[in-house]
């Protein structure tokens, strides 16, 4: 049976477009530079993203760090307020004064609060900003044209 | 220049100041064997291109890795079979059927078989086409490109027993398809 194959064996019915064989070294080996060279930067983008993660995470973490900090001073030498007073007074003792009366013209003129909803991440961010150190400040600005370099690479 | 040894290509990928020239010299050694096995699997021309250029690509990114154990061109051999067979699978997602495939590996033979191509041969290669994934190569690592079991054993990782079942098989099924017509 093999003998009959025999004849077929050293014999091909495909056909090759001229000088295939004489490009395609070249061609192969440009193709697998290159895909070495996305591989690279591949490797090089998560390590970049994992740093600037932990950066911007340790960053964070010490903002919120010191503002609880801050924040725990301040209650300790925070001055008596009007309410506290009034935690401490007698109901007895209210009716004892006289009562202070409010025009409503006074209540509206009234400026509004730092705690006020509107306000409150504008303040966070102030916070945030204001609290980070030069040193964290360099770094996020690293970390940011590090990945402005790789996506501008990539583009090109 | 003397013709390098096959350690010699491999030391020569693996050192970084001659990875590129021993790429070449690679390539320019086993790069028609190689096409000529892939064009037999998959029968079209563009096929064969890509799946060669993967293969050599693979054994640039790899080369490292390759414990040069085993003959260099069996480890491009395996490559390039891995690579026929995603191929396959990728064909068979959007076909559906391998015998659909099969079917059409048939006719695309039978459209760029060239006129004064004998008729006996064509039907030789479209009966090669018929047969299981498998039994394919099997019979194409075995007959065709004339290697041993002990080789086969280490491009395909079927046991020389199964293999040559396979081939067995794959001889019969021939035979079976040529005198039918």
């Amino acid at each position: 049976m093999e003998k009959e194959f025999e004849k077929f064996r050293n014999h091909n019915p495909y056909k090759v477009p001229d000088g295939f064989f004489g490009n395609i070294t070249k061609q192969t080996l440009e193709k697998a530079r290159q895909r070495e060279r996305l591989s690279k930067i591949r490797k090089m983008r998560i390590l970049f993203s994992a740093a600037a993660s932990v950066i911007i995470l340790v960053a964070v973490g010490s903002v919120f760090f010191n503002q609880t900090k801050k924040g725990a001073e301040t209650a300790l030498v925070q001055p008596v307020t009007e309410e506290m007073i009034f935690e401490d007074i007698q109901p007895e003792e209210i009716f004892m004064t006289d009562p202070v009366e409010i025009s409503e013209n006074e209540i509206l003129e009234t400026e509004p609060t730092e705690n006020v909803p509107g306000n409150v991440s504008e303040n966070l961010l102030d916070n945030l900003i204001a609290g980070l150190s030069d040193e964290d400040l360099q770094q996020l600005e690293a970390v940011i044209q590090e990945e402005l370099l790789i996506t501008e690479f990539l583009n090109d | 220049m003397a013709q390098l040894t096959d350690q010699e290509i491999l030391a020569a990928l693996k050192n970084s100041e001659t990875r590129d020239k021993g790429f070449t010299i690679l390539m320019d050694k086993y790069k028609e064997r190689i096409y000529w096995y892939i064009r037999r699997l998959v029968v079209l021309h563009e096929d064969a291109e890509d799946v060669l250029q993967e293969t050599f690509i693979n054994a640039y990114r790899y080369a490292a890795s390759f414990n040069g154990q085993s003959n260099i061109y069996t480890w491009l051999y395996k490559i390039a079979t891995n690579e026929c067979i995603a191929l396959f699978r990728r064909n068979k997602k959007s076909t559906v059927k391998l015998v659909e495939i099969s079917s059409k590996l048939v006719n695309e033979l039978q459209d760029s078989s060239i006129g004064n191509v004998e008729s006996a041969l064509a039907d030789f290669h479209a009966a090669i086409l018929q047969l299981p994934e498998k039994q394919r190569i099997a019979f194409n690592l075995r007959y065709l490109d004339d290697l041993s079991y002990e080789e086969m054993e280490e491009i395909v990782g079927l046991s020389a027993n199964t293999l040559k079942t396979n081939y067995h098989y794959a001889k019969d099924k021939i035979k079976t398809y040529l005198n039918k017509i």
